[in-house]
């Protein structure tokens, strides 16, 4: 018999989740009955309550080998890294909808709620050290991201996107269950530890079986190739500040939670799977990469570049170790701040009717935007990898976890991967300086709220740039705490 | 009469199997939306089954999981298809390629 | 001030880069101040340190070292030695010149001088940074204002060029960061410190050596520019705007072989020696002919200029090669005199095409006779380029090929009859352009001003003394060199002993 426990362990593990979800409820039942909707920017600020107090109680209730709930949810270290950067990149999300929306004329304000829900999925995949509770993760934040993806009603692609990400997440969904029931089925069990412990006496072929439909439904989505094709299309298709949460956070959450369940779940049987991930990681960067060069709408580039970041994600969960697991958490939050920040400038570019998203509309952005231009530089090359940014220290610590663990031609791939991506990186940079502009391109003020996601991008691309020490040590030591 | 384990579990990987050959092969919406239903119930199949081989309960708690999930998801997949179908009037697949697919 | 110089004078023009950004943007003369004034203190920060610089020994000075990502055992450590300390000097008094001389700049100033600044920070850096990571940090951060600065304010093609430049280094870059890393992960416990990697080179096997050497050594030969990686520089030469040609023919070529002495010298000394005596001191003698046979083919000035770079950075690639303490201090000092040369040439090139507005060398004549100052000047410049007796660049030549005579006797007289080539296409184009029959369109062409002159003075006067005596510059460089020079061969040695001994 299962005796229901609810005592402060578990109180202290859903605290975070609760702030984030009441926050959410609240916001739904004011704007549902309250009838004054002049001001598009209110619902932000109770929803960034919602956010900073998630944040708030995150750091201050986590605790490393922390877990609740017969230990399948946890609030420890990595969990709290995981609520840290999904929090942030739906605060940053939010604050660039408003204008946004009000510009694409979207009035449906149960958007920020939504982003709330999302967020909170992606907080329960981050803690779930159980695949029932990973599932319910999953399925928490998509059903919230299916609805973001199509709240652009009047567009015929924020919708095609909306279906699209349904119907393959939900084809998804089957493969994770079933993946999820053999495993039961082979080792008697859903918890991470008691799968772990099992494992060694189980049915090799009905694990092996088990793990290959978790690889297919989490390679979905993560976006990992050759189950990718989705992503192009609902990136594009989406409203902008739903595929920064899309491809930040989404994103985040999923490769917290496959780094979780291979890194501590399946580490038994690491010798098996790291080749079917080897291959997954190096495709996935690859295809990524190659297909952004021939792209000429950036947020489609911006795509496949996310596409190819997954792929060095992967790359470290190769790994299998701590460290490994560490170097994840450190490029999400790296990333967080330089994929958001461009998606952001994206999102500044665009007018009422036209989204300005071609490359072209790129052409000469310097001398009409410089502070925006400049700031576009920076993510660009962060997201190339060059020092002294972000995006270079959580390469290195890729790399570094690649190396570490033996697989010396995955890092020299990453690396002539990462050279390739210089390409269409530059060649953004390349049309915002040396280009005249097409035509004569009004210059209209981004949104305050806006510039204040702007601003909080660069400063985390440079600061943690420069000063990337506290979050790497909190990173590998949350991983190492697991074992 | 006693029907073992095994006749559950390959019935279930059939409907499984049925249920994603109807997503990758089927043009219509609500028709794909079944298929993933059906492999979601070959699931549901093989937890139950699973659950009274192990002689564990989990299996079938896991089972009311996966039935409230999927409700949530054909409400909301529905809510898509109808905003769908009033811009596009149609719920055919092939005819939704603004974007590349 | 004594122990933190280093730090200030990389970190001022940083300084000054944002400062710059700050001010308005119609206040050109402003924009113009602020800028200089933030190259002045490293100038005097580069004289004092000149003067209390250690000439006896070869232990790093003026050293900050300070943890910075302890996670990866990082640290913020510089310093300058011998080597260095030249490069400093010549960086800090090229930087101050160079912003002078982009007085006449005037679109987008305030970026201009902005990413001036920050190149002239980077390059700072590169020559104090005795951390490897530091080091890569830094000559990335070099990579993309130069991109901008060839690719905003260049010639017609300055897009083809400034790509070019970016891919030509990129590549090299990722070449380095993966040598770098391979360095990294081989030293146990690991480490980006150059010394602890040099320090502990003899557990370094051959094999690991000769690859390890080949990445940097591409890394580094882009940018020297060894053949064949130097098709980029005669395109960015050409299209970049004057005061960028002298900063880049006049310190970033100097990286390059700045790198091979700082990083792949000590840190690789086996597969050094390997490869100096083949492939080295091939390069150099190739580059050195090479160089002189294309830079004679050329009508256009500033194409002629950057191929003559080619040709004398292969001296300074032929007396690092030769392993002698001639050659080596030869190889140092022809850096820093190419560094002056060619800078005096490069401004030269600048002020004719500010005011004819093209350089066909054809296209001018007897241009002595309406611009004497000029052509005085230019003449002081093309025979230091010659390596005329008396003038800077004599000594260093004749150095590294005394270097190399006991060696290579073959290869240095190849490299000797060079100087013929050499004095052939400067004395050629001198006569084109200065001699003969004036051509009417330029008979009214101002002569040189006194801002130009004032930029071309010091360097004149540097070329001058240094001709007649070189003590100043190889009495910094000496200790160090010969460090290194022992350190080199003495590591090499025991490497070749183990290894001889693994025989059976």
């Amino acid at each position: 018999m299962i005796e229901v426990v609810f005592g402060g362990a578990e109180l202290r593990a859903v605290t975070p989740l609760l702030v984030v979800v009441v926050t959410a409820m609240i916001s739904l039942l004011y704007e549902v009955f309250n009838e004054d909707h002049s001001d598009p920017a209110r619902p932000v600020w109770l929803s960034l309550v919602g956010i900073v107090g998630g944040i708030v109680a995150t750091v201050a209730l986590w605790e490393n080998g922390h877990s609740a709930f017969h230990g399948t949810f946890a609030l420890d270290g990595v969990s709290a890294f995981t609520n840290v950067v999904c929090l942030l990149a739906a605060g940053l999300s939010l604050l660039m909808a408003p204008g946004y929306l009000t510009s694409i004329g979207v009035r449906a304000r149960e958007f920020y709620p939504l982003v709330l829900l999302a967020a909170s999925g992606m907080m329960v995949m981050g803690g779930a050290r159980d695949l029932i509770v990973l599932f319910l993760g999953i399925e928490i934040m998509s059903i919230a991201a299916y609805v973001l993806a199509g709240i652009h009603r009047t567009d015929v692609k924020s919708g095609e996107a909306a279906l699209k990400y349904f119907l393959l997440g939900a084809f998804a969904t089957g493969f994770l269950l079933y993946g999820i029931a053999i495993l039961y089925g082979a080792t008697g069990s859903t918890g991470y530890d008691a799968i772990a412990a099992a494992l060694p006496k189980a049915s090799k072929l009905l694990v092996l079986g088990g793990v290959a439909l978790l690889i297919v439904a989490l390679g979905f989505k993560v976006s990992a190739v050759p189950f990718h094709f989705w992503a192009p299309d609902v990136y594009q298709g989406a409203p902008t500040s739903v595929t920064a949460l899309m491809a930040v956070g989404i994103k985040a959450a999923a490769v917290v939670g496959f780094a979780r369940l291979f890194i501590v779940a399946l580490a038994p049987l690491h010798q098996d799977w790291a080749m079917v991930v080897w291959w997954l990681a190096v495709l996935t960067m690859t295809v990524g990469n190659v297909t952004a060069v021939a792209q000429n709408n950036v947020k489609r580039m911006l795509a496949y570049s996310s596409i190819a970041h997954a792929g060095y994600l992967l790359a470290a969960i190769v790994a299998g170790t701590p460290r490994g697991g560490g170097a994840v958490l450190f490029y999400l939050l790296a990333y967080t701040f330089m994929n958001v920040g461009a998606f952001a400038v994206v999102i500044s570019l665009g007018r009422k009717g036209e989204a300005n998203e071609q490359f072209d509309d790129y052409a000469g952005l310097a001398s009409r935007q410089p502070l925006i231009a400049a700031a576009m530089v920076l993510f660009m090359l962060s997201l190339t990898g060059i020092p002294p940014l972000v995006g270079f220290v959580g390469k290195l610590y890729l790399i570094e976890a690649i190396v570490q663990a033996g697989y010396i031609w995955l890092a020299v791939i990453m690396v002539l991967n990462s050279a390739i991506s210089a390409y269409y990186y530059l060649r953004l940079i390349f049309e915002m300086y040396m280009r005249d502009p097409a035509g004569p391109a009004s210059a209209m003020e981004p949104a305050p709220l806006l510039i204040a996601c702007l601003l909080l991008a660069t400063v985390g691309t440079i600061f943690f740039g420069i000063f990337p020490d506290a979050p790497l040590d909190f990173a590998r030591n949350s991983f190492l705490a697991l074992r | 009469m006693n029907v073992p384990v095994e006749n559950y579990l390959v019935l279930a990987a059939l409907i499984f199997a049925i249920g994603c050959a109807g997503v990758l092969t089927r043009r219509n919406f609500i028709v794909i939306l079944m298929s993933v239903e059906l492999m979601l119930n070959a699931v549901n199949l093989t937890f139950v089954a699973l659950s009274r081989q192990l002689v564990s309960m989990d299996g079938q708690m896991i089972v009311f999981f996966v039935m409230t999930v999927a409700a949530a998801e054909v409400a909301v997949g529905l809510a898509i298809f109808l905003a769908i179908y009033s811009q596009r009037r149609t719920v055919n697949a092939d005819e939704i390629s603004l974007l590349r697919w | 001030m004594p122990t933190n110089v280093l730090t200030w004078m990389i970190f001022l023009p940083l300084v000054g880069a944002i400062v710059v950004l700050c001010l308005p943007r119609n206040a050109a003369n402003l924009i113009r101040g602020t800028a200089t004034f933030f190259t002045i203190p490293p100038l005097i920060m580069a004289v004092w340190l000149y003067q209390h610089f250690d000439r006896a020994t070869s232990d790093m000075q003026f050293v900050t070292k300070i943890p910075w990502i302890p996670s990866f055992n990082i640290q913020y450590f510089i310093g300058v030695d011998g080597i260095s300390i030249t490069m400093v000097l010549l960086t800090a008094l090229l930087s101050f010149i160079c912003i002078i001389a982009s007085f006449g700049i005037e679109k987008a100033m305030k970026a201009y001088f902005a990413l001036f600044l920050l190149l002239d920070a980077a390059m700072m850096g590169v020559f104090c940074a005795l951390d490897f990571f530091l080091f890569f940090v830094f000559w990335e951060v070099m990579l993309l204002p130069m991109y901008f600065l060839i690719g905003i304010w260049g010639g017609p093609r300055r897009e083809y060029a400034a790509i070019k430049f970016f891919l030509y280094t990129m590549v090299g870059s990722v070449l380095m960061l993966v040598a770098m890393l391979a360095l990294y992960f081989y030293a146990e416990p690991h480490t980006f410190d150059l010394l602890e990697l040099a320090s502990r080179s003899g557990s370094y096997s051959t094999g690991f050596q000769r690859i390890a050497w080949i990445g940097l050594f591409i890394g580094f030969a882009i940018k020297i520019p060894a053949f064949p990686f130097h098709t980029w520089l005669p395109d960015a030469h050409v299209e970049a705007p004057t005061a960028i040609s002298v900063i880049l023919a006049g310190v970033l070529l100097k990286m390059g072989t700045y790198g091979i002495l700082r990083i792949n010298y000590p840190i690789l000394p086996a597969a050094t020696l390997d490869f100096a005596f083949y492939l080295l001191i091939a390069l150099g003698t190739w580059n050195i002919v090479y160089g002189a046979l294309c830079a004679m083919a050329q009508t256009d000035f500033k194409k002629l200029i950057a191929y003559s770079s080619i040709s004398h950075m292969g001296y300074v690639m032929f007396g690092m090669a030769t392993m002698t303490s001639e050659g080596i201090n030869g190889a140092v000092l022809q850096m820093f005199n190419h560094g002056t040369v060619t800078a005096m040439l490069f401004l030269l090139v600048g002020v004719i095409y500010d005011r004819a507005h093209h350089r066909e060398i054809n296209g001018f004549g007897g241009l002595a006779g309406i611009m004497p100052f000029y052509t005085g000047w230019t003449a002081l410049a093309f025979f230091a380029a010659m390596g005329l007796p008396g003038l800077s660049a004599f000594i260093s030549e004749v150095l590294v090929l005394l270097g190399g005579w006991r060696s290579y006797p073959a290869l240095t007289i190849v490299s000797a009859s060079a100087v013929v080539l050499t004095a052939g296409y400067m004395l050629w184009t001198m006569q084109r352009i200065y001699l003969g029959k004036a051509n009417e369109k330029y008979v009214g062409l101002p002569d040189i001003n006194g801002r130009e002159i004032f930029t071309l003075v010091p360097l004149g006067i540097i070329v001058v003394v240094l001709g007649v005596y070189p003590r100043p510059v190889l009495d910094l460089i000496n200790a160090s060199l010969v460090h290194l020079n022992q350190v080199v061969a003495g590591k090499a040695q025991v490497a070749l002993a183990t290894a001889g001994n693994m025989v059976p």
